[in-house]
């Protein structure tokens, strides 16, 4: 399997690589060395394999082989770091009331759609949360998401988004797929449950989803089961999670909880309506395999699509049918300019932002989850 | 260079600026958001403003406003929060009578039990309807109880 | 009388919306019709809302002096439309599509009445949001009961309705859509999800009030 850059040579492929090294050093080591030696190794880890990443992406021209490592680690990492983080704040994965009343929740990106409403109305934000709490503040979160989002439209989940990178971890356990025909209507689910969880949210003020049906609470936090109700929400959580996250994903090698359930990832394809960045099939070169079809993690490609030399709204532009495609015809695009022209500066272009920002956030879900198995290492102990 | 082709590669490179200006100015951004918005926690979450304080010496009790808010308009059932702080300095036993819709009459007396985080409930006005719940929070306590609207 | 009725209408009819649009915007969708079309759709909904309304009435009538007693047996009443609701809103989103064959089963027979009368959907549906005893609704049925004559009553809840009218008036923008034909199939699964929420809250109500009892 080739990408249609090919290889651009070691000289080329580090002049290119020359800024995110800067930028890295920056953003994610805020340019000063750490004084703790504890905390310098998994900086320095994460410092390297962040930019290896990066270069190994620009040197083979091969984008969702090392995004997909780099994404399935930081989710893994992440739930380390979070999770830890909880039980050293908390002493427990448990949201009691009593946590929502002290505003102690850390913000959801998921959780975003269904704010829009109520704080158009009544000018308050419907989550138990912090303005600007240490750890997620609904303030930051927001920036962090309208920023991401005009920047790279649903590529935030492919490149940043945690819960997508478990999906894509058991997705990739799938050597050949045991369900291949999934009809084609059940990708307008993530949309009516959008739908669904917007209005009832606006209704009930509070996130409907968060409290019925997310799947990432079973690995994230969870409402103390204090009731019969909490009981049954934990009973939804933990199998919407073995069945979307774990199950299906393995059956069917594609990221069916991103695809086919996902509420936000829905809100996210709006974006890519107004992004500049897009992913393009050359019909000339095209010749119909039908690989991207059957591979595409999210279910973005079609028969129409593919005849437009398209990719369906819901696109998070991860790069696979790009790798795949044996004749190398579909390629990154930017709006506006002629197609299938300037590969390379449209890929690179688009690479630029989306990695910046999966280096920032998913590097520090990286350094945060390295932090503590080392210090488990060294004292046995996760916690502080 | 055609003029969408300019406009598209010069969008491109400014969604690098979009990123590095989140990433920079995230912390200013975050308080412009806020203080340019005026946007709040919601009250089912945060209790409602305090509309009394009242001081007993080592301690003081905070009464929230009645919230029945609704997307539009008003809920039929809401809630009053009372609070009790510094939780260091409280007695053993708290008694606390409230008039929750400040009408000058009391419309419920609270029983709290510091130690038990537990509180007894007595209503004056049939609009108050039951105890919520009791709540140990990192800088005080709190009581929520049922209110029903007029 | 019309008037107080009316402005009690136009001061809650948001509110009303708020209620009733979890059941309209999935359906209205769901059709994928043109704004004129679904303009129709949404005067048969209002009718059926209409209807609910007079029937209230009606009851309001009748149940004047009995109101301030019916506390537990209301939220048992509002749960059982809820379920119904939830029940009507579930066929539509994952049972209805399948082509009816000759009346083998009550499925079919209610797919053949659905198509056979395409008003009726709609219409039970107007029905069972137009009889959701939501704040604002019991406030009118408060209101109405009252005064012991039941043309006041109709009067009373007719006048409530078009106040509440008003705010429905936009909802046929939403054929704007109807050339997205995926928007068709969100709407009907949108209708489905939607149920699961109707169902939970009915369950809950009517098992609060069987608990109370």
């Amino acid at each position: 399997m080739t990408a249609f850059t090919g290889n651009l040579g070691w000289r080329k492929a580090g002049l290119l690589c020359l800024p995110m090294l800067i930028i890295t050093a920056v953003l994610l080591l805020y340019g000063k060395p750490l004084a703790d030696p504890g905390k310098l190794l998994p900086a320095a880890i994460t410092y390297l394999f962040v930019n290896a990443t990066f270069f190994c992406m620009i040197y083979t021209g091969q984008t969702n082989k090392y995004r997909s490592r780099f994404f399935i680690l930081v989710s893994l990492l992440f739930v380390v770091s979070f999770i830890a983080n909880l039980i050293e704040v908390r002493g427990t994965m448990e949201l009691s009331t009593a946590n929502m009343l002290d505003g102690e929740t850390p913000l959801c990106p998921l959780v975003i759609p269904m704010l829009i409403i109520p704080a158009a109305l009544t000018n308050t934000i419907i989550f138990p949360g912090s303005f600007f709490a240490a750890h997620a503040g609904i303030a930051p979160m927001i920036v962090l998401w309208l920023g991401f989002s005009v920047a790279v439209g649903r590529g935030w989940c492919s490149w940043i988004c945690f819960f997508g990178g478990m999906d894509e971890g058991f997705s990739r356990l799938c050597r050949k797929p045991k369900i291949t025909d999934i009809d084609k209507k059940w990708t307008a689910l993530p949309w009516a449950v959008l739908l669904g969880i917007v209005l009832t949210s606006a209704v009930t003020l509070s996130p409907t989803y968060c409290a019925w049906l997310c799947p990432f609470k079973t690995v994230t936090e969870f409402p103390a089961i204090e009731s019969v109700k909490t009981a049954l929400q934990a009973v939804i959580f933990t199998s919407l999670f073995i069945g979307l996250v774990v199950v299906l994903p393995i059956l069917t090698g594609r990221r069916t909880q991103c695809g086919l359930f996902c509420p936000f990832g829905a809100f996210q394809s709006i974006f890519n309506k107004i992004n500049i960045f897009a992913v393009r099939i050359d019909r000339a070169a095209c010749v119909d395999c039908k690989l991207c079809l059957k591979q595409c993690p999210t279910f973005s490609i079609d028969e129409q699509s593919l005849q437009a030399g398209k990719t369906l709204l819901s696109c998070g532009k991860c790069g696979k049918c790009i790798d795949r495609c044996p004749r190398q015809a579909i390629s990154f695009h930017i709006k506006g300019t002629p197609l299938h022209v300037n590969r390379l500066t449209a890929r690179i272009l688009f690479l630029y932002p989306a990695f910046t920002f999966a280096a920032v956030i998913g590097g520090g879900c990286i350094y945060g989850g390295l932090e503590r198995i080392f210090r488990l290492l060294l004292t046995g102990s996760m916690i502080h | 260079m055609r003029l969408p082709s300019f406009f598209g590669y010069t969008t491109a490179v400014l969604m690098m600026v979009v990123v590095l200006g989140t990433l920079l100015g995230m912390n200013y951004f975050s308080h412009k958001l806020i203080s340019a918005t005026g946007l709040q926690i919601s009250p089912w979450f945060s209790g409602g403003e305090i509309v009394r304080t009242i001081d007993h010496g080592s301690y003081k009790t905070l009464q929230h406003r009645a919230v029945f808010d609704a997307l539009i308009g008003q809920r039929a059932e809401g809630f009053v929060q009372i609070d009790f702080s510094p939780p260091a300095a409280l007695p053993d036993k708290i008694n606390e009578k409230i008039d929750f819709d400040l009408d000058g009459k009391i419309d419920f007396n609270l029983e709290y039990d510091v130690s038990s985080n537990s509180a007894v409930l007595t209503a004056y006005n049939p609009r108050v309807v039951s105890l919520s719940g009791c709540y140990v929070l990192k800088e005080l306590r709190a009581v929520r109880v049922r209110l029903k609207n007029e | 009388m019309m008037l107080q009725g009316f402005l009690l209408g136009l001061s809650t009819g948001a509110t009303c919306l708020a209620y009733c649009t979890p059941v309209l915007v999935p359906y209205l969708l769901g059709e994928g019709k043109s704004i004129r079309q679904t303009a129709g759709t949404l005067s048969q909904f209002m009718l059926g809302r209409l209807l609910g309304y007079l029937l209230f009435a009606v009851f309001a009538w009748m149940a004047s002096y009995y109101v301030s007693t019916l506390t537990d047996q209301r939220e048992m009443l509002t749960g059982v439309i809820y379920i119904l609701l939830a029940s009507l809103q579930l066929w539509y989103g994952m049972l209805q599509p399948i082509a009816p064959c000759a009346g083998s089963s009550w499925r079919d027979r209610v797919a053949q009445l659905a198509q056979s009368r395409p008003v009726l959907l709609p219409l039970l549906m107007g029905l069972f949001t137009g009889l959701n005893l939501c704040p604002p609704f019991l406030l009118a049925f408060a209101a109405a009961g009252e005064n012991p004559t039941l043309g006041y009553s109709l009067l009373f809840f007719l006048s409530f309705f078009g106040g509440t009218a008003l705010f429905f008036l936009p909802l046929p923008l939403l054929g704007a859509c109807k050339n997205i034909s995926r928007l068709k199939n969100i709407g009907r699964l949108a209708a489905a999800v939607m149920s699961v929420y109707y169902f939970y809250t009915g369950m809950l109500l009517l098992l609060g009030g069987i608990f109370k009892l």
